[in-house]
């Protein structure tokens, strides 16, 4: 927006020039004609310095510096177009003023007159005792030539202020940039530092390790289970051993008691042969017959205790057999199934570890993608930070621009005071072409192109080469 | 590995080149200004890899090119221009002063790399 009403005030202010210079051009002394270089030199400036500076696209940075030179440039221009006017009335001496000027009014006929009588405003100053017009040594003056002039020397204090008010957002620009850049490197610095310390801490050989120690204890642990289960078996196969033993040495109990028991049989078969025998002997086997009924009474107790014995035997077999039985089956159930609930824990433990391993490795593999996903942006901003260095170059380029219109703006002012048709400094058209020289990249070479309505040449340069 | 050395008279530049190379890891040395450069490499610094601005005051980075490829520690190390500056001509000066390559600002950061790695072997 700036750069469009800078252009489009600058362009009238031409057009103004233009009309001015046909029949008014004509009668125009030599005054007239340094006025008239004076006026173009102001217009080339002007044109030339604030499009090129408002179209090299750093309005978007510089809108206050903009904003200020072009109302600025424009007073400057209607500084020089007034005084233009000024010079064509009298050129064609016509010697008509506003009334809002007196001091001219009342100053001109001197000047004219000391035109005529080939003396000086200084010298019919310094003769009449006059201060009210301002002169200038070895030319002839007016005020508002001299007013132009002083508008001409405000410039170098402008465009200082304003070269150093360019630095200065240099410098800010270069602080920021610093600013960005360095959070950019610490918050890849912390991001590195988390992706390593998961890459350490879950790294596929620790997560390995730690698989294989945990597969290790788990078959310690089942080979505690199969030893203790062949124990378990040992026991019971013992335990059975053991209860035949009982039964055989049971049945030799009772074998014996048997034959306790048929001993008492013959002996009370032996005893009744004996009493039949003592019976048969009359009066002198009385004396057997009694042993004999004693020997049958022994006989049988022995026979009633050994059937005791024997019946009570068999009592403690059978509940010894039974229980020892019962007892060695629960125990192998109770540590069947104990191994069963170890191995089946072991096994549930195994498969949740590897659950846990798969788990990590997926948040490991989505970190890593994450951190790639991250780094590409992190590494492209950084990349980007360019930006200023590239607006670093068209600021200072901006700024030399504006110590050159300085300058060229005092070598207009000089040669005002001096009556010199010609300035100490460069024509304007060189300078451009130094500054055109002193482009450091294309874009601003195609701008100022662009500005002064030239031909574009679009730079086709590959933007990597190697030789 | 030997660092790379930079040189450039914009701290925001040498800034972002470190921190690129850095994160692709590379070893970085800076310097503001083309004597500064020369300085470290007759110091002693002997880098694998030299990328220097064009325009900067004093010595201007074509000018550099030319006297490190006259000190041994430089002499066949890859040397690439990194500027805004796309001109032919200049790029043509360039080369015959020794430079490898030529690179315009900004550059894309993995374009910079691969340039680089296909320089340095072994990166």
């Amino acid at each position: 927006m700036t750069s469009v009403a800078v252009s489009v005030r600058a362009a009238s202010t031409s057009d103004a020039y233009d009309d001015v210079d046909g029949p008014a051009a004509a009668a125009s002394t030599s005054s007239h004609d340094m006025r008239r270089t004076v006026f173009k030199a102001l217009i080339r400036v002007g044109v030339a310095a604030v499009a090129v500076m408002a179209d090299l696209g750093l309005h978007r940075v510089l809108p206050g510096a903009l904003t200020a030179l072009a109302p600025v440039t424009a007073f400057a221009f209607g500084m020089a177009a007034h005084w233009l006017t000024g010079a064509q009335r009298q050129g064609a001496g016509s010697g008509a003023e506003p009334a809002s000027r007196p001091d001219r009014a009342a100053a001109e006929p001197e000047m004219v007159g000391a035109e005529r009588s080939g003396v000086t405003l200084v010298e019919a100053n310094e003769r009449d005792g006059r201060n009210d017009v301002i002169a200038f040594p070895g030319r002839r003056s007016t005020p508002e030539m001299d007013r132009a002039v002083q508008e001409l020397d405000q410039y170098s204090a402008f465009t200082d202020i304003l070269a150093k008010q360019l630095k200065s957002v240099t410098d800010v620009s270069e602080e920021a940039a610093g600013t960005i850049l360095s959070n950019l490197t610490g918050v890849d610095e912390k991001v590195s530092d988390l992706l390593t310390f998961i890459q350490t801490s879950g790294s596929s050989d620790q997560v390995t390790q730690v698989i294989s120690e945990i597969e290790s204890q788990m078959q310690g642990c089942r080979e505690l289970l199969d030893r203790f289960a062949i124990r378990q078996r040992d026991d019971a196969q013992e335990s059975q051993r053991q209860r035949s033993q009982l039964g055989a040495d049971t049945r030799s109990v009772l074998d014996a008691l048997d034959g306790v028991n048929r001993i008492a049989r013959q002996t009370t078969m032996l005893s009744l042969n004996v009493s039949i025998e003592a019976a048969r002997a009359g009066e002198a086997g009385r004396g057997f017959s009694v042993i004999a009924v004693e020997i049958r009474k022994l006989a049988s107790e022995v026979q009633a205790i050994s059937n005791d014995v024997h019946s009570r035997v068999e009592a403690l077999m059978q509940s010894v057999t039974v229980d020892l039985s019962l007892q060695t089956q629960n125990r192998e159930e109770a540590g069947h199934n104990a191994i069963a609930n170890i191995a089946q824990t072991l096994s549930a433990l195994t498969d949740n570890l590897m659950t846990l391993v798969a788990h990590q490795r997926d948040i490991l593999q989505k970190v890593e993608i994450e951190n790639e996903a991250i780094a590409k942006p992190l590494m492209d901003m950084m990349g980007s930070i360019q930006f200023q260095d590239i607006i670093r170059q068209q600021l200072e380029q901006l700024s030399r621009m504006a110590t050159q219109v300085g300058e060229h703006l005092a070598a207009v002012s000089a040669m005002l005071g001096s009556a010199k048709t010609d300035m100490d400094d460069e024509m304007l058209s060189d300078k451009l072409d130094q500054m055109f020289n002193g482009y450091v990249m294309a874009g601003q070479r195609e701008t100022h192109m662009a500005a002064r309505g030239q031909a574009v040449t679009q730079d086709t340069a590959a933007r990597i080469e190697l030789f | 590995m030997k660092p790379v050395l930079l040189v450039d008279d914009s701290p925001t530049m040498l800034s972002s080149m470190s921190s690129i190379l850095k994160k692709a890891g590379f070893a970085c040395e800076t310097a503001g200004t083309g004597e500064a450069a020369l300085s470290k490499v007759s110091g002693g610094l002997s880098p694998c890899l030299v990328i220097t601005d064009y325009h900067m005051p004093g010595m201007h980075g074509v000018d550099l090119i030319g006297k490190l490829r006259k000190l041994a520690p430089t002499r066949f190390v890859p040397m690439l221009v990194l500027t805004t500056e796309s001109q032919p001509e200049k790029r043509g000066a360039a080369k015959a002063a020794g430079a490898t390559g030529w690179l315009v600002k900004p550059v894309d950061p993995a374009a910079l790399l691969q340039v680089v790695k296909q320089l340095v072997p072994g990166a």
